[in-house]
């Protein structure tokens, strides 16, 4: 068992603690007068509460309501506000300190005991005091209810514990008040306390508990158990039991060295934790009554224990602060083996979750036995060539690891049989055949093979903390400020990255990324370990898996947020309680939780995958997200823009302000004119012109000026622009507002000398408007001017006059629009517009194709051998190399599929939906599947498939009947009608369910020495399987397998009618072709038919040694029986001679192919070709021939292989 | 009252009707119906005659005299039993009709089409183009033009368009969708969109159809025997389908293109296509311009073509 901590406050010594039942916060009471409440997650200090005088001993949080109690040794009892944070009120009462305090759990009573001999009830509503129990004579140093009975139960100094039965007081509390009491009645009440008028009694003692040599400090109910325990000064823990008429003592619990200050029970686990001011806090098996941990603080006394009322949490008080901490791991041990999760659940058992039927398994294995009792499987490593488990468990110097196979049939948890264990603090396959442990006190890695024999030892250096698993035939090192990818078969470290406190590795799906998770930080990098990208969070990381598309899920205490490998992050859920994330499967988040459950979260991806298309350019899908999901909110604008896409968030946008802001970023005028309409706002338009005049817009200007009344501007606009006719408007504009000042700098503008004068004249500036008149040689009115002012021209004296100023006429029309380049609109203003994603195109980010193997499916065997020395006794099962090839991600599967013209309706989902040239030939699409035919098979020639092409188009059609007269409507037969995803529809394709009957026709031919029918039923298997959707792996296998049982069949027989065509005097072709026949896989009933045919021939053409041969092999199949009787009988003669009288090319000692052309050997190692589809072989020169055993595809083609999987 | 509704005196006949039970809509009397129903009923009973291939000239006849003011109606019935009984319209009263004017003018004029011109596209105009301007009215009243188009995009294989339609439905006012025409059109849909709830419950309908009296209605009972054969072995229930098999050939019925098409695709589902070659001969026979006949066709043609393509020159 470990005991982590969580919390750690600094203060002076606390007396009280308790936890909050929701949030993640505990209320401490100090010895100093002050309560300060905690947020334990963060390590924050919330709030300071100072009212009592003097110390504050006890604290308790109402169950539901934002209330809170406190004790003090001022006497008194406050009621706290979480709300306001203030003191609501003061119980007055006691009469000496109060040692604990508690909220009722659904009454609104508080309980309390004090220094003064009592336990007082209290009602918090009307704020009084309902009961006094009297009885202990010494202080009374706890005192609580029962968690669902109306009981007490207390302690005291006394050296008792005591079970108050407190129904009375319920009863009357509940009671209608009938009427008003008379005082006398109240007086009464008053006197004797624990009666009322009808005399019931208010709290009895039920049970006086003793056996204390001491005082008691504290006694606890069991959350479900008649169970009590306590603690007393006399350094012992006393389990007690109650039935419903008495209680007795159970046992005592011996090891403290000091006064035992408090005792709880676990709140879901049978274990007892005490403190005491020996500094220890100690648990206690509950069951077996045996200590099973300590803790020790080396100055610090402890005062108190809490536990959470949910979580497997506790918190305890000491000399200088409070420590919350939790026991033991509460990370299910876990691994992932394709679509399965094989995990320990709650009760210490395997199970396995199914991902694709969401379903888990029953309990499959017991660990209960494996380590000691409270010992938790930290770690599970799965290996499927033989269907086990590796698991770690204990800590430190006694970790240990244990090899169990699963059960092949899971019928419930059984318990284990064969297990291999050894000392180890971390295992896990690394492949096939071998796993690792490390044991950390040497630093040492073993490398053991599956006997649990160590073939490699391997010592590490000794800054290496822990090991992680690192992928096939490696692990990660972990050192505290760095992690070393280390090859264990080369023993060499391959690359290291720098960061600190690793915990845990997670591997993305295609083993290119890990992200390797400490406490608070998490690093993802590449599988060569160079950094990617790095975050901090604040609150604990728990743990982390990657999506298909790779985004990093990860899940802290509370949350289930996202990271993209850019390091842009953010939150997708919050949590109720903390969770482990396994895997994620489009909108579904397979997590186990505390309890050891598979918990399936429902998420939206949206956003990160919005995000991620945005990162990758891949805007196409970003468009799709826009136009299909309501993706909306500040954080996804902000984010586009900070991005760079302003244009992006426009789309998103409701809000006018922000739409025009954006506008104005992405220079969209149009749009920014618009929402400056509906706003408008004499700040927007500003702005709008501003940025609009930046563009040459001068419509735009020319608006915002006229809407702002910017009359000045705006003459000056038309003035630029050419435009008189505008000008001389607004020079009556200006005249009508009476703005003289406009009105001549308009006149300057358009150069309207005389009207310059009359305003001139106007305003009483005359000599003004004389000199103006008189220089543009309007002597006319210069006249009038000087008669109006009263002096003669003579009197004026004016400077040389020069020739008056033209006024330059613009050139053309007004100027119109700045023109702008014509800019391309972005990618998304135009897809939104036309609505054509499609069409556009833009590089896709890369998927990374090639999957990630798990060790323990790891097709590469992992060598560790040391030296060539070691003896072959413990060589690999090399046999198992050889089935290696499933790799078949190599081939770019995809280049294969041919583009399908769009269809409607059922036939566009099966079109949509093919995988399988089966998939497009229902569909109707002959040409695709004749062309992945073509690319997988190197299919040739067609025609034989002509009948099974037919039958599976016709197979998924009908024709349903509707309105006499009209032609019946097209109706479909689905692969599977329980399907209601349209993007699953595949049509059903006959053939798999009755490739047995086949089989058995083609037999039966066989046995009626029909050959002929026989081989066409088995090339009809053939034809069948080309053309074929199957479900699953196991199917795949299974077609596979008849496919080569059917070329057996098709060469066999082929073979055998050609003996029987020969001419009968070509003896030697004749026996070699007999004996050619037998090294056909046929069954072995069938096989006997060959071997009598060559033995009967050998014999009967004098070639004894090989009939000799031949009837061996017939006793080793057939050792009994009539056959049998025959083929002793022809050995017995032919060793007489033992000897071939015609020499024929047959080895019956060698192995060899036949040629499916010629019939004649090709022995290991001479050239040949095969065919696809089939496997069958043949000698070179005939690359490029129509297969004689298919019929249909071409030796030696480049081909990639039949797919059959829809 | 809506003589339509449930407790309406027309609810039976038109159920009857529109469920090929023809035989029991030509068995009621005109005297068991109100003055008022009576024109509808007659025009049921002519459709039916007419369905069941006998001539119904004679009750034409007797209907003009009975009901005068109606030879619009009468005109359309009279050149519908000519199509029928002579195979084509001399009268070329189908071909002058450009746009409908009322229901039962839309319906059979849209059936000519697609039985005489083979021309379903047109048709799927013609009809549209009669709903589209059918007031809103009359469109809630008469479904029967809905029903032809739903199945006309299904023959095309349009099940969006059919679907689109059925759910335009939700618009109408909850009565129409009593009617047993939606049931119908429902029913093709459920089967259609497939699924196994779909089809089951598309299946239930025809079911229940079945247990009311066919004894001496062979040609219904066909026709409803048919489309469960279809239903079941969508459902891929094949024993089923082979009693259903059975009991249809018991009937003795006219051989029926659909039946025998369906029955290719069972024979290759549960015989690996033993009898198809069978089956084709009789399909040729029966019906020589079957879709399925067409269809194969047009693939055999293609196959042609990937043959000839991929052939090595060996």
């Amino acid at each position: 068992m470990k005991m982590l901590t969580k919390f750690e406050s600094k203060s002076s010594r606390a007396k009280g603690v308790a936890f909050h039942p929701k949030r993640p916060w505990v209320l401490v009471s100090l010895h100093s007068s002050t309560i300060q409440l905690w947020d334990y997650r963060m390590g924050t200090l919330i709030d300071r509460f100072e009212d009592h005088v003097g110390p504050v001993r006890c604290v308790d949080f109402h169950p539901t309501q934002p209330l809170f109690v406190s004790g003090g040794d001022d006497y008194s009892i406050k009621v706290w506000s979480l709300n306001t944070r203030k003191c609501i009120f003061t119980l007055n009462g006691h009469l000496d300190y109060i040692r604990t305090v508690s909220f009722h759990k659904d009454l609104p009573w508080i309980i309390s005991c004090s220094d003064d001999q009592t336990i007082r009830i209290w009602n918090w509503q009307n704020r009084q005091e309902i009961a006094c129990l009297t009885g202990h004579n010494h202080y009374v140093m706890s005192a609580q209810f029962h968690p669902t009975e109306d009981l007490i139960v207390s302690a005291s100094l006394d050296q008792t514990v005591r079970v108050w039965d407190i129904s009375g007081l319920r009863k009357k509390h509940s009671a209608p008040t009938s009427s008003m009491r008379s005082f006398e009645d109240q007086l009464q009440r008053q006197q004797l306390p624990q009666q009322d008028i009808f005399g019931n009694v208010n709290a009895i003692v039920k049970y006086v508990l003793e056996g204390h040599d001491k005082g008691v400090n504290y006694a606890a109910f069991h959350p479900t158990l008649p169970l009590i325990v306590s603690a007393g000064d006399d350094r012992v823990v006393k389990l007690w039991r109650m039935s419903d008429t008495k209680a007795w003592e159970v046992d005592t619990c011996r090891g403290h060295t000091g006064n035992v200050l408090c005792a709880v029970f676990h709140p879901h686990q049978d274990l007892i934790l005490s403190v005491s001011d020996d500094k220890t806090i100690r648990v206690w098996d509950l069951n077996k009554r045996v200590p099973i941990k300590q803790f020790r603080r080396e100055s610090d006394r402890f005062w108190l224990i809490a536990s959470h009322p949910t979580i497997n949490l506790f918190a305890s008080c000491h000399d200088s602060g409070v420590m919350v901490f939790k026991l033991e791991r509460e990370r299910p041990a876990h691994a992932i083996f394709q679509n399965k999760l094989f995990y320990v659940n709650a009760e210490k058992q395997v199970q396995s979750y199914d991902f694709q039927r969401n379903e888990a398994s029953l309990p499959m294995l017991s660990l209960k036995k494996i380590g000691k009792t409270w010992s938790f499987m930290r770690t599970l490593s799965y290996n499927q060539s033989d269907n086990s488990i590796l698991v770690t468990h204990g800590e430190g110097d006694s970790g240990n690891y244990a090899l169990i196979t699963l059960p092949k049939h899971v019928t419930g948890a059984i318990e284990p049989t064969d297990i291999r264990q050894g000392e180890g603090n971390f295992a896990c396959f690394i492949s096939r055949n071998r796993f690792v442990a490390f044991i950390k006190s040497s630093k040492t890695l073993h490398v053991k093979d599956l006997s649990n024999n160590i073939t490699k030892t391997i010592q590490l250096d000794s800054s290496v903390t822990d090991v992680l698993y690192g992928g096939p035939g490696r692990v990660l090192l972990v050192k505290s400020h760095s992690v070393v990818n280390y090859d264990v078969q080369q023993r060499k470290e391959l690359a290291e990255i720098s960061v600190n406190n690793v915990k845990y590795v997670s591997w993305s799906n295609d083993g290119q990324n890990l992200a390797l998770l400490s406490k608070h930080t998490i690093t993802i990098a590449t599988k060569d370990l160079e950094l990617v990208t790095s975050m901090h969070e604040t609150i604990r990381i728990k743990s982390a898996a990657w999506d298909d598309s790779g985004v990093l899920l990860y899940s802290t205490l509370n949350h289930i947020k996202y990271t993209l490998l850019n390091g842009d992050n953010g939150i997708i859920k919050t949590l109720e309680n903390t969770l482990y994330i396994t895997r994620i499967a489009q909108k579904q988040v397979y997590c186990l939780n505390r309890s050891g459950e598979v918990e399936v979260v429902n998420i939206d991806p949206t956003e990160y995958r919005f995000k991620k298309s945005l990162v990758n350019k891949n805007f196409a899908e970003v468009l799709r997200i826009i136009k299909n999901s309501n993706l909306v909110g500040q954080n996804i604008i902000a984010y586009l823009q900070k991005k760079g896409y302003p244009e992006v968030a426009l789309q998103f946008v409701q809000d006018p302000e922000t739409r025009f802001e954006l506008a104005l970023e992405c220079s969209n005028i149009n749009v920014a004119l618009e929402q400056a309409k509906i706003l408008n706002n004499n700040t927007i338009w500003e702005k709008l012109g501003e940025e609009a005049l930046n563009q040459g817009n001068l419509e735009v200007v020319e608006f915002v000026y006229q809407k702002l009344h910017l009359f000045d501007k705006l003459a000056f606009l038309y003035t630029y622009k050419g435009d008189s006719e505008r000008l001389h408007k607004m020079a009556t504009v200006a005249e009508h507002r009476g703005d003289v000042s406009a009105l001549v700098q308009n006149t300057l503008y358009n150069n309207d000398v005389k009207k310059r004068c009359q305003v001139y004249i106007q305003s009483g500036m005359l000599p003004l408007a004389y000199v103006l008149a008189k220089s543009n040689g309007f002597t006319e009115l210069a006249q009038q001017i000087l008669q109006e002012a009263g002096v003669e021209e003579k009197d004026v004296e004016l400077p040389e006059i020069g020739s008056t100023v033209a006024l330059p006429q613009p050139v053309t029309e007004p100027l119109g629009n700045w023109p702008l380049k014509e800019s391309s609109l972005s990618f998304f203003e135009s897809a939104l517009l036309t609505g054509q994603v499609e069409n556009l195109s833009l590089e896709q980010s890369e998927e990374a194709t090639d999957k990630f193997v798990d060790a323990s499916a790891a097709v590469v065997d992992f060598n560790d051998e040391d030296d060539a020395l070691e003896d072959e006794g413990d060589a690999w099962d090399l046999d198992d190399d050889l089935d290696i090839p499933e790799d078949d991600e190599i081939i770019p599967a995809d280049e294969d599929f041919p583009v399908v013209a769009a269809a409607d309706g059922e036939i566009g989902y099966w079109l949509k939906n093919a995988k399988t040239a089966g998939g497009y030939a229902a569909a109707g699409s002959f040409e695709q599947a004749a062309s992945l035919l073509s690319k997988q098979l190197g299919v040739v020639n067609f025609e034989p498939l002509r009948s099974r092409f037919l039958e599976v188009y016709s197979s998924s059609k009908l024709y349903l009947p509707g309105i006499d007269d009209l032609p019946a409507m097209k109706d479909y037969i689905r692969a599977d009608n329980d399907e209601d995803n349209p993007n699953k529809f595949k049509p059903y394709i006959p053939g798999f369910d009755s490739l047995e009957d086949q089989l058995a026709l083609g037999f039966k031919y066989f046995n009626a020495n029909n050959l002929e029918d026989a081989i066409s039923t088995f090339r009809s298997i053939i034809y069948t399987i080309t053309l074929i959707t199957v479900e699953d792996e196991d199917q795949e296998s299974k077609c596979k397998d008849v496919l080569v049982l059917c070329r057996e069949y098709v060469l066999g027989l082929s073979i055998e009618l050609a003996r029987r065509a020969l001419d009968p005097n070509d003896i030697k072709r004749n026996l070699e072709l007999a004996a050619y026949f037998t090294r056909a896989q046929l069954q072995n009933p069938h096989k006997l038919n060959a071997l009598q045919v060559a033995m009967t021939q050998s014999f009967k053409h004098k070639n004894f040694a090989s009939a000799s041969h031949f009837a061996d092999e017939i006793l080793k199949i057939s050792p009994s029986g009539q056959r049998a009787e025959r083929a002793q009988k022809v050995k017995a003669r032919a060793d007489q001679v033992a000897s071939d009288a015609i020499e024929i090319d047959f080895d019956p000692y060698a192995e060899f192919d036949i040629c499916a052309a010629t019939y004649t050997p090709i022995y290991r190692g001479s050239p040949s070709v095969s065919e696809e589809l089939v496997g069958a072989k043949y000698k070179p020169e005939f690359k490029g021939s129509v297969c004689k055993i298919t019929q249909i595809t071409a030796v030696g083609a480049q081909a990639s292989g039949l797919r059959i999987i829809g | 009252m809506d003589a339509f509704s449930d407790s309406g005196e027309l609810y039976t006949i038109r159920n009857q009707f529109y469920t090929n039970q023809h035989h029991k809509v030509k068995s009621y009397s005109l005297n068991q119906f109100s003055p008022e129903s009576q024109l509808k009923v007659l025009e049921y009973q002519i459709r039916s005659t007419i369905a069941v291939e006998e001539d119904a000239s004679q009750l034409i006849e007797e209907g003009k005299s009975k009901f005068p003011g109606n030879e619009d109606l009468f005109q359309l019935l009279s050149a519908w039993d000519d199509l029928k009984s002579f195979g084509t319209d001399d009268s070329t009263y189908f071909d002058d009709i450009k746009t409908a004017s009322y229901e039962l003018q839309a319906v059979l004029t849209t059936i000519y089409l697609v039985k005489l011109e083979k021309d379903i596209d047109q048709a799927i105009t013609f009809l549209t183009n009669y709903i589209d301007n059918a007031n809103t009215l009359n469109k809630y009243n008469e479904i029967e033009p809905f029903l032809i188009l739903v199945q006309l995009h299904l023959i095309k294989g349009n099940f969006s368009a059919a679907n689109k339609i059925f759910l335009s439905f939700k618009n109408f006012p909850d009565s129409a969708r009593d009617n047993i025409i939606y049931q119908v059109l429902e029913s093709w849909l459920l089967a259609i969109k497939g699924e196994s709830d779909n089809i089951n419950n598309s299946y239930y309908f025809y079911d229940e159809l079945l247990s009311t009296d066919f004894d001496d209605d062979p040609q219904g009972k066909f026709k409803l025997l048919n489309v469960l054969f279809v239903l079941t072995i969508q459902l891929k229930h094949y024993p089923e389908a082979q009693e259903l098999l059975t009991q249809i050939k018991a009937l003795n019925q006219k051989p029926n293109g659909d039946f025998i098409a369906n029955h290719i695709t069972f024979d290759y589902l549960v015989n690996d296509g033993a009898n198809v070659d069978k089956l084709l001969v009789e399909l040729k026979e029966a019906e020589s311009d079957h879709p399925l006949l067409k269809d194969l066709e047009e693939k055999n043609s293609v196959f042609d073509e990937i043959v000839a393509k991929y052939s090595v020159s060996a």
